[in-house]
């Protein structure tokens, strides 16, 4: 019995001594970062330090199963090296290979904006170039229409402010005290709408009488011929949103009413091709000089109420022509 | 008689020396290797700075040292394996050093181009 018990013994002694014994600590560090190692997101950019460190980790493990555990812990400590220099290669190159990316991403893209400022550019000097021609073809167009009108009889041509007017006399335009064009009238205005139909330019036609009548008459007839002078030149083809009318009566005169010479340049109609839509009639045209009034001053608006049996309605003593 | 002895024993230190010096030579390779690397480690600016590249010079120069004095000893096999130790921890202090510069530089980049990317955004949408 006491030689069974210590037979026993023995070989359970035996077999402890020669069974897998529990490796060195730093043969698991080696075997944990070596996981790490080929873990590692860079792990096939360094693939070569990937493959040392297995090797190294595998002469570490034939150590430790043939027992020498010295060589097993020296060579684990070893392999633990080559996992962490694996580890450090791949972390490096592995920014590396994001830092390229990015500088690439970022040249494309600056690239691509690139491309697309100079296309932007084109089409802005391609639209600049359309405008530009656009606006030759107006500045033509307007020379050749001023040129025009300004040779048709009886039209007086005069740059101001506004633009350029072009002054009718009323009295070859209406006969005396009436707004209906005469026929005489209704041939030259449509020589002017020929001219100016294809001149962009907004026009305004402005009544003017002498100072013959009252201010409240004569308002109402300046007004009139204006409207009739307008409807004559949108029936001739000029664009009804173009042309604006207003009639001034006689508180612009351009001579002295005094004389029957200076009343007669004073009724008159005036063409504005104005330089910009809307520049309006706000201020009086330039006066060669203010004619001496003497039977009353010319009105200014707000129309001051006259006496009525001064004179009738129109111009009375305005001589046919 | 005499001389008998004394050829005896000098045979008998010859050939304990010869034996000593075929077990294991002097692992002069191995310190060389130890001292370059460890010298490459303390030239990386980084390596002084990042924690575990830090960590690893310093028992790189320790073991190197330790290395010395076991060769001092005459262990020379002990000293081949710690100095082998030193220039694996010297190795990864480079390479760890290494690394971290190559991401603080990858990071500014980055950096840089998001920057510049925010600008190109502002002034590009016309």
């Amino acid at each position: 019995m006491k030689r069974t018990l210590v037979a026993f013994a023995g070989l359970a002694t035996f077999a402890i001594g020669c069974g897998p014994s529990r490796p060195p600590n730093q043969l698991v560090d080696a075997r944990v970062a070596y996981q790490q190692a080929i873990a590692n997101p860079g792990a096939p950019l360094a693939s070569n330090d990937v493959f040392e460190a297995r090797q190294s980790l595998e002469e570490a493990e034939k150590a430790f199963q043939e027992g020498d555990k010295d060589k097993a812990k020296n060579l684990a400590y070893l392999a633990h090296r080559k996992a962490l220099v694996a580890q450090s290669k791949a972390d490096a190159l592995r920014a590396t290979e994001t830092k390229r990316v990015a500088i690439a991403e970022f040249q494309r893209a600056r690239e691509a904006q690139a491309t697309a400022t100079r296309a932007e550019l084109e089409r802005a000097k391609g639209a600049l170039t359309i405008a530009q021609q656009e606006a030759e073809a107006q500045r033509q167009a307007r020379t050749a229409a001023e040129a025009k009108v300004t040779q048709i009889e009886g039209i007086q041509a005069q740059q101001s402010e506004r633009g350029l007017v072009l002054t009718l006399s009323g009295s070859i335009l209406f006969p005396s005290g009436k707004s209906e064009l005469l026929p005489s009238a209704k041939e030259r205005l449509t020589e002017v709408a020929k001219a100016l139909k294809d001149d962009n330019r907004s026009l305004l036609v402005v009544g003017h009488t002498d100072a013959q009548g009252s201010d409240a008459a004569n308002e109402k007839l300046s007004e009139d011929r204006a409207k009739a002078v307008r409807v004559f030149l949108i029936s001739q083809g000029i664009e009804d949103q173009r042309v604006r009318s207003e009639g001034m009566g006689e508180s612009q005169p351009v001579a002295d009413n005094a004389s029957a010479e200076g009343r007669a340049n004073n009724r008159r109609v005036e063409i504005v091709l104005e330089k910009s839509p809307g520049s309006g009639h706000t201020e009086a045209p330039p006066k060669a000089e203010q004619p001496e009034k003497k039977a009353k001053e010319p009105a200014k608006k707000p129309l001051i109420k006259k006496d009525q049996k001064a004179a009738p309605k129109g111009e009375p003593k305005e001589p046919p022509k | 008689m005499k001389t008998k002895m004394f050829v005896l024993g000098a045979l008998a230190l010859v050939g304990c020396l010869v034996g000593c010096g075929a077990a294991t030579p002097v692992p002069a390779d191995k310190l060389a290797r130890a001292q370059e690397t460890v010298r490459i480690a303390e030239a990386a600016p980084t390596a002084m700075v990042d924690p575990k590249a830090a960590q690893h010079l310093q028992l790189a120069k320790e073991q190197l040292q330790h290395g010395k004095k076991l060769m001092i000893d005459g262990d020379n096999d002990e000293a081949k394996w710690v100095l082998m130790r030193a220039q694996a921890d010297g190795e990864v202090a480079v390479y760890q050093a290494q690394a971290q510069a190559a991401k603080a530089d990858a990071q500014a980049t980055l950096d840089a181009i998001k920057q510049a990317m925010s600008m190109m955004k502002e002034g590009g949408g016309s």
